[in-house]
């Protein structure tokens, strides 16, 4: 064997996953959407196939050209020899009539150049507006990214069962024949386009604000978003400027990943953040495209957002971060979206731009929400507010609701800490 | 030292894994033989294919042998050099298909 076991393990790093998700893809091209379980079935004999082998003959020099290569025999051979005579997709089916344009129609479907056109058509599928959104979701971690449900049900902090009868229900839509594998024109176009953006925002927004389920497959969940909308955003089929704003959006967020937990998977706050481990060329890979997303004439959230997470990208320091312009961004924000996240974030942004007397009374205000009244960061946002305008022991009150509220071990040290630091302080 | 041949079986239990369990049940397998050939036991082994024909009674062919849906089913063998058949079945221990089902048989190969 040519290459070392560790060496090995950083080439293959979720090498089965990623491909199964392009083969997928490909296959659904193939043997048409409501195939989608044999499409499984063979993509699982060739992952198979590829612990059989490896062992003993060693990693193929391109691994992922390997899949490719057995999984279209595979595909060859099941359309040859099929005993149930399923129906094919009109051109497969056509192609099928000879060999002599069979083989070529396959190779083509599995040319390199072709892949993200595949997983573009097959996203824009799992995203069908028949499908409920968090059966969308499901769907899309398993079949593109190849997650299998358990690992999104860890993600999601929620039961296998749950997640198999969402995935259960994006796929009898599939087997039914409603879904094709069209990318739709026009109006419909922005309308699926939306709800994809939308499907990829909600994962990326799972794996990077959720506390609850496992961090690394939370991690392997952002990555995953990322490079799906980068995918979607660098398509000239249904290139945005909406899509360039959501892969700014992720790209800046991430890059702070590095810096967001300690050695003990802890997490740390913005404020403490050691921002020398923020990820550099993410930033700028974000600021790319946060570049290219100002054209057009609409401004979407995601726009805004991404806005936002630039500010506290290019800032030095929490004390140095421009939350005047922040506020500002959020004020946009509101307008668009006025759900009472969006609210909080901007009454601490003014907490910080402009001082507790413009922040208060709209934190005051959230504490009346049902949605966010039980929640431990308003409260420990409403202490910040209360210690700015010196008054510690309403900041105390607050902090102690807050704990509360708290679930996790890890938010409750962080609240006790900062309950500390007023005593310490007093 | 002796020559033995590791005959894998069973291990059906892999073709519910997940790409990411696959990936590294594989990684395993792998490590495992590489880990071998350093300490230079490993002599070679190869896989087998899942379907077969069986001939018995003369003249006679039995398709798709009995063994295929069994969980006896040979998925490969390896050869490898150990001083006894106790230092064979140690080093059979760490075979990564016994977590799923499988287990090896070692079969000392005849000195001639």
């Amino acid at each position: 064997m040519a290459m070392g076991s560790n060496s090995i393990e950083s080439t293959l790093d979720h090498l089965f996953r990623r491909e199964s998700g392009k083969m997928v893809s490909l296959l659904t091209r193939i043997f048409g959407p409501e195939h989608l379980e044999l499409v499984e079935d063979v993509v699982q004999d060739t992952l198979l196939k590829a612990l059989q082998q490896w062992p003993y003959a060693g990693i193929p020099q391109n691994p992922s050209a390997w899949f490719f290569r057995v999984a279209k025999n595979r595909a060859l051979d099941m359309i040859r020899h099929d005993k149930f005579k399923r129906r094919l997709p009109e051109d497969i089916e056509d192609a099928a009539d000879s060999e002599w344009t069979l083989a070529p129609a396959i190779q083509e479907i599995f040319s390199e150049r072709e892949i993200p056109n595949h997983q573009l058509r097959m996203m824009f599928a799992c995203c069908d507006p028949q499908i409920p959104v968090l059966s969308q979701i499901a769907l899309s971690l398993k079949t593109l990214c190849g997650f299998s449900m358990s690992e999104i049900a860890r993600a999601f902090f929620t039961t296998e069962e749950t997640i198999q009868k969402r995935i259960y229900r994006a796929k009898q839509s599939f087997l039914e024949g409603k879904i094709s594998l069209e990318i739709p024109v026009g109006k419909e176009l922005r309308e699926r386009l939306q709800a994809v953006l939308h499907t990829l925002y909600l994962v990326f927004n799972e794996g990077f604000y959720s506390r609850g389920g496992e961090s690394i497959i939370r991690e392997d969940m952002i990555e995953e978003a990322l490079r799906l909308a980068v995918l979607v955003a660098d398509h000239p089929a249904v290139s945005s400027p909406e899509a360039d704003a959501l892969c700014a959006l992720m790209a800046l967020h991430a890059a702070r990943l590095p810096a967001r937990s300690d050695k003990n998977r802890a997490f740390i706050l913005l404020e403490d953040q050691d921002r020398s481990r923020w990820d550099k060329a993410l930033i700028h890979f974000g600021k790319t495209y946060l570049d290219r997303s100002a054209r057009g004439s609409e401004l979407s959230a995601y726009h805004l957002e991404a806005g936002i997470a630039f500010q506290h990208a290019i800032a030095a320091s929490f004390q140095d971060t421009d939350w005047k312009t922040i506020s500002e961004i959020y004020h946009n924000l509101v307008r668009i979206n006025p759900i009472p996240m969006v609210r909080l974030n901007r009454a601490i942004a003014l907490l910080h731009a402009v001082g507790s007397s413009a922040a208060l009374p709209a934190l005051l205000d959230l504490t009346e929400d049902k949605t966010l009244n039980q929640a431990p960061f308003l409260w420990a946002a409403l202490a910040e507010a209360f210690l700015k305008s010196n008054q510690p022991a309403k900041a105390k009150q607050s902090l102690k609701t807050a704990l509360n509220f708290a679930e996790r071990d890890e938010e409750k040290s962080i609240l006790t800490e900062k309950l500390n630091r007023i005593d310490r302080q007093a | 030292m002796q020559k033995y041949m590791f005959i894998f079986q069973g291990g059906g239990d892999v073709m519910k894994l997940t790409p990411e369990e696959l990936q590294k049940n594989m990684q395993q397998w792998l490590n495992w033989v590489d880990q071998l050939k350093k300490e230079g036991t490993y002599l070679e082994g190869e896989p087998l294919e899942p379907t077969g024909l069986v001939v018995k009674a003369k003249g006679k062919v039995i398709t798709d042998g009995p063994y295929v849906e069994g969980k006896e089913a040979v998925g490969g063998y390896f050869i490898v050099k150990a001083h006894s058949i106790e230092a064979a079945a140690k080093m059979a221990h760490a075979c990564p298909g016994l977590e799923f089902g499988g287990s090896v048989e070692i079969r000392p190969v005849m000195a001639m």
